[in-house]
């Protein structure tokens, strides 16, 4: 049995089924992410886990126990949310320590735990401060501390990085996974950021109208995303019908819809001769609109009636092409994957 | 530049219209000879002397007190913990609680009294003629400051979110309530508290027609002794609104307070 299991978890609201039979296993020391879009169900399950939310039908072991049952706080997991819920009454040490006092800690063994505590995520000059006196990126740690400092089964963070800056955000994704590993904590993550998913999980589960539509390592799912849901939410694949690739490459694709990496093509002058020197499928279009994206730039072309788009490293050596031009783009047929 | 001035004029206008009479209540009231002066000739504080000495003001100071202290431990009580359980786990019941305390803005207060006096004269409990009867009464007339204010706090607060927590952090939801949500909310019920104070303390149907002489409360009070002299009564008047001025000004200061409370609530989400 895994160390978390979650079988046919079900779930209604009024007319609205938001967990469908949804089961996953979790192993010790994993941290998986749930990723769907707003209203997949990823809350409602993680909430489901803490007991926040009953079930109507399903099973929760964790640890061999079966938690399904039992209220939130005899279940022993942690939980950091989205608006961080710090007491706004407490300091950051007595937030920190709420857990352990509710638990009946001898005083002293709580004021060492959470001045450790305190030390791991480096706030220890802001033991006395008050919630409102930090910024988002530090009360954030003292909500992860606050979870963290109890021991828990397992840890459920809903969406908890949201709400911050781009650079805040991801050098607490780096300090949450580094705490992860060194505690050897099972750790299940909300979020729908499927960059964010990439960057801090073990393995991805990912969720659509109230069912788990994909699962794997993030390098696996981004490879081969098997369902056009997935290949739309996880990374902007270009999704064509086998006719369109069949019009746009006058190659002949077996019936079905098909999943593109837009950085696994290449884009050619369309006078050049390597149609020539390199095997492969070849299309004809033209720039419609480049956008730079940081390290890429995204081209969208046009092919006859048909869209796609086609990403290139954006290094000073190569210059932009312009708009209106007429291209040639290269293929591989390996790179398209049919979907389910 | 000119839009200043105008603005400065029209306030200084307002200011003057509204408290000139004050003013002139005032010096009234400390006024010993007054007759064709602009000012009073000599000044003497006998009236105020007078009030504050009388035993009878004192009493009725304390009765007021009394009745307005244990309506509003009532209604902080029990508003606060059904406005909490209903704002928490009840969510439909919200709208039933809306319209229960909508209900003294529906009844004016002389039907209420009549209305009263007739239930509690006769029948299973006779509350005619005691302070509980006007207890009740003015327990009904503060419910809807008592809840509005309570559930803003709650609001303000993220109070579902916070309970939340605490649970998960092993509090029960009794000690999630005592030690999470209670100290997050004194500023709230406080405020609430002196806003029905106020209001009771300048509330004169209600008290003059459920008890009336049999427990002569400071608004009664007052009422009788305003015929008796013309200082008196202008003592009277700025005591009262001395108070009522204290009492708001104490507002203003835990309304600032639950205003950072609310900012600090922004910055936190």
């Amino acid at each position: 049995m895994s160390y978390v299991q979650i079988d046919q978890a079900f779930k209604q609201y009024a007319d609205s089924t938001v967990l469908k039979q949804v089961s996953l296993q979790i192993e010790k020391g994993e941290l998986v992410t749930l990723l769907g879009p707003s209203g997949c169900g990823k809350s409602t399950l993680l909430r489901s886990i803490a007991g926040l939310e009953k079930l109507d039908g399903g099973t929760i072991n964790v640890n061999g126990n079966d938690i399904s049952h039992l209220p939130p706080q005899f279940r022993n997991v942690g939980m950091v949310f989205q608006s961080y819920a710090l007491f706004p009454n407490m300091t950051v040490f007595d937030n920190i320590a709420f857990g352990l006092k509710m638990r009946k800690w001898p005083r002293k063994e709580i004021t060492d735990k959470v001045k450790h505590i305190i030390e791991l995520i480096h706030m220890s000059d802001k033991a006395s401060s008050y919630p409102h006196q930090l910024s988002g990126g530090q009360q954030q740690r003292v909500a992860l501390a606050r979870a963290l400092v109890t021991e828990p089964d397992i840890l459920l963070l809903d969406e908890p990085l949201s709400a911050l800056d781009a650079k805040i955000r991801k050098s607490l994704q780096i300090e949450l996974r580094n705490i992860q590993r060194e505690l050897k904590m099972t750790m299940i993550f909300v979020t729908h950021d499927q960059e964010e998913a990439m960057t801090i999980s073990d393995r991805i589960f990912i969720m659509n109208g109230g069912e788990i539509v994909r699962q794997g390592k993030p390098e696996d799912i981004y490879a081969s995303p098997k369902n056009e849901f997935v290949a739309r939410f996880i990374g902007s694949y270009n999704v064509f019908t086998s006719q369109e690739l069949n019009c746009m490459t006058g190659h002949s694709f077996k019936s079905g819809n098909y999943a593109i990496r837009p950085e696994v093509m290449e884009l050619h002058p369309h006078d050049s001769l390597s149609e020539q020197q390199k095997s492969g499928m070849w299309i004809s279009g033209i720039i419609r609109n480049m956008t730079i994206r940081g390290n890429v730039r995204r081209y969208t072309i046009q092919a006859q009636d048909i869209t796609l788009w086609v990403d290139e490293l954006n290094v000073p050596q190569k210059s932009a092409l312009d708009e209106g031009l007429f291209i040639k783009v290269w293929l591989s047929e390996d790179e398209c994957n049919l979907l389910e | 530049m000119k839009k200043k001035w105008v603005h400065i004029i029209i306030i200084s206008v307002v200011f003057l219209y509204l408290f000139l009479p004050l003013a002139a209540t005032f010096l009234y009231s400390i006024a010993k000879e007054w007759h064709n002066t602009i000012l009073p000739v000599s000044y003497t504080f006998s009236a105020y002397e007078n009030l504050y000495t009388d035993p009878r003001f004192l009493q009725a100071v304390g009765r007021t007190l009394l009745i307005s202290g244990i309506t509003l431990v009532l209604s902080v009580v029990t508003m606060a913990t059904a406005t909490f359980v209903v704002f928490m786990y009840l969510p439909k019941m919200e709208r039933v609680l809306q319209a229960l305390v909508m209900i003294p803005f529906a009844v004016p207060g002389v039907v209420a009294a009549v209305g009263l006096i007739k239930v509690y004269s006769s029948g299973p409990i006779i509350l005619s003629g005691t302070i509980w009867i006007l207890i009740g009464a003015y327990y009904v007339l503060v419910l809807p400051y008592m809840y509005q204010g309570i559930r803003n706090n709650l609001r303000t607060i993220d109070a579902k979110r916070l309970m939340e927590a605490a649970e998960v952090l092993g509090a029960s939801k009794i000690k999630g309530f005592a030690f999470v949500i209670m100290p997050n909310m004194v500023t709230g019920i406080l405020l609430s508290a002196l806003l029905s104070f106020s209001i009771l303390i300048g509330e004169f149907v209600l008290a003059n027609f459920l008890i009336g002489g049999y427990y002569e409360t400071i608004q009664v009070y007052l009422m009788r002794r305003l015929n008796e002299n013309g200082h008196l009564a202008s003592s009277i008047v700025i005591t009262y609104f001395l108070t009522v001025a204290a009492i708001s000004w104490m507002m203003l200061r835990l309304g600032r307070r639950f205003g950072k409370t609310e900012e600090i609530k922004e910055k936190i989400s």
